[in-house]
């Protein structure tokens, strides 16, 4: 356990950017902190105040509680998203495997601790997204402390099956295609990839109806019918929307019940999965290529070079 | 001990970058591992410290299999590589006690390891401060002092020398004896055919990933006919193949 959170915390600090030496003055932290406190607040702003506007047209039809599966659906899929990215960064292309893979580790701590990883980085994103919307949603309907309670044990464990999700397509997309070995070319397509499995799941859920005509109501009601397709297939999204709805703590339980059994299982496919995509891609030795003829020496404009190299 | 029989490894079908390499590195033994560039050196070397996996034959380190008892095999290891861009974000006493929390150094054995080993090396007073801002053979001697924190029994080092500088560098061959003369084992990739002769007992040139001599220097002299420099006798071997 100790390795694990040593290893998580060295991976977590190495993927941080942080600003060169100069910039690394106390006047300048400051400031930065300062910054980041604005943009925090404002953009939490934003979401609470998008927030009021739906929950408080819902309170009006006595379905407020719609509001959680919405919200928790498009949590899931930011989160998916988000994953494919970060997963691609920190199991493929972070470099480090050179220097953890000859330390006495075990591949599943490996595992652990990139997955820990990815979602400290998804903690962050649900203090920008998810709490000014259940903050806003516990005051319009009166909740009492536990369902601020339940609601933060909900959100610390609901980002972990889309991680899982997310991380287990990378693993299988880099353990089977030599194309994804191209690290640019991957990075582009990771976040259109992840944006089309979310669109794929909302349209296979919502159906091909147009909507554009719909009143805001009825439009809800689709969403509605979303989540209840989704949660259907999406075996987590249900106990969480009952325990932050009903502040279930039983309902809590069986959303970490189905999250530990995943875990594991996920585990168990990923440790193999993980170290043959993962060893392969370390495999960079010296490829035979074609001799080189006169063709292949030519001169090129500047802007041409880098053009292509670009690309 | 390392050993390394009959081992193979290809990236591309139909190209061997080592091929049925048999190696025997004995305690109390400094071995120089030399050949070109792209011979199979570093590639070797990730296979004994499982980085990557061989896809034929065995490699033990203290009779324990690289691929079975990987995490026993690899606690007897302390490995420098080729490069020493390594997690520089973080600051130099972050990185040494990461590795002290991998191979679980007790923490009053750690505080006498850094110091002695920090100072030896001339960056204790950098330990505050940012990987990524250390020079080229800062970085060397810190992955140098993580690698040996532990005391492992056997030293894996890719290319060590590279970016130190001449105290260090000879401090470090210093310790490599002492190392040796304690029982333990050090294996070590190098260019600088000087080093090789002056440090190791026994060398191993490989080339296009064939292991193509393993032996003392004097060994390798009188094999050859011209009784030539460190270098002709070097291109001379290599040139045959």
């Amino acid at each position: 356990m100790n390795k694990i959170f040593s290893l998580t915390k060295v991976l977590l600090k190495n993927s941080f950017q942080k600003y060169d030496e100069k910039n690394n003055k106390k006047s300048g932290k400051i400031l930065r902190i300062i910054c980041y406190g604005i943009l925090l607040i404002y953009l939490m702003g934003i979401f609470g105040f998008m927030s009021y506007g739906l929950i408080t047209t819902l309170m009006q039809v006595q379905q407020e509680s719609m509001f959680i599966g919405i919200f928790l659906i498009a949590l899931a899929m930011l989160t998916l998203i988000q994953s494919i990215i970060s997963a691609t960064n920190v199991f493929y292309f972070s470099k480090d495997l050179d220097y953890i893979l000859p330390l006495p580790l075990k591949p599943r701590d490996i595992l652990i601790s990139k997955l820990n990883v990815i979602l400290v980085t998804e903690y962050v994103m649900e203090i920008i997204f998810a709490v000014a919307p259940i903050i806003v949603y516990g005051i319009l309907t009166s909740a009492g402390p536990m369902f601020y309670i339940v609601a933060l044990l909900v959100l610390l464990i609901f980002p972990i099956i889309p991680i899982l999700i997310a991380t287990f397509i990378i693993m299988i997309i880099m353990s089977f295609s030599k194309g994804a070995k191209n690290k640019d070319r991957f990075r582009l397509i990771a976040p259109i990839l992840g944006i089309i499995i979310a669109l794929v799941i909302s349209f296979s859920a919502s159906g091909t109806s147009e909507i554009n005509d719909a009143q805001l109501i009825e439009l809800l009601m689709q969403a509605n019918s979303m989540v209840e397709v989704i949660s259907d297939s999406f075996p987590v999204i249900k106990p969480a929307i009952n325990a932050i709805v009903n502040s279930s703590f039983i309902e809590f339980l069986k959303l970490l019940g189905i999250t530990a059994i995943i875990y594991i299982v996920f585990l168990l496919i990923g440790n193999k999965l993980y170290f043959r995509g993962a060893v392969g891609n370390l495999s960079s030795g010296t490829k035979k290529g074609k001799n080189i003829t006169g063709k292949d020496i030519k001169i090129n404009s500047v802007r041409k070079i880098i053009c292509e190299k670009r690309i | 001990m390392i050993k390394l029989e009959n081992v193979s490894k290809s990236y591309v079908k139909g190209k061997k970058s080592v091929d049925s390499l048999n190696l025997e590195i004995k305690d109390g033994e400094i071995f120089g591992f030399l050949g070109p560039n792209g011979a199979g050196k570093t590639t070797t070397i990730k296979m004994i410290t499982g980085i990557l996996n061989s896809d034929e034959g065995k490699i033990s380190v203290d009779d324990k299999d690289i691929k079975v008892d990987s995490i026993s095999a690899k606690k007897t290891i302390g490995f420098v590589p080729d490069t020493p861009d390594i997690f520089l974000k973080l600051k130099g006493i972050e990185y040494l006690n990461f590795m002290g929390d991998i191979y679980e150094v007790p923490k009053e054995i750690r505080t006498q390891r850094i110091e002695e080993l920090t100072k030896k090396f001339e960056i204790y007073d950098n330990l505050n401060e940012e990987m990524q801002g250390y020079s080229h053979g800062m970085r060397q001697k810190i992955i140098i002092c993580g690698a040996l924190l532990s005391n492992p029994k056997n030293w894996i080092l890719d290319e060590p020398m590279t970016g130190l500088d001449p105290k260090a560098s000879y401090d470090l061959k210093e310790m490599m004896r002492k190392h040796a003369k304690e029982g333990n084992c050090v294996f070590f990739s190098t260019h600088v055919l000087e080093v090789a002769e002056k440090l190791c007992d026994r060398v191993g040139i490989i080339n296009k990933g064939k292991l193509i001599f393993v032996g003392t220097f004097d060994d390798m002299k009188s094999k050859l006919k011209d009784n030539g420099t460190l270098e002709e006798l070097f291109l001379e071997i290599t040139q045959d193949e």
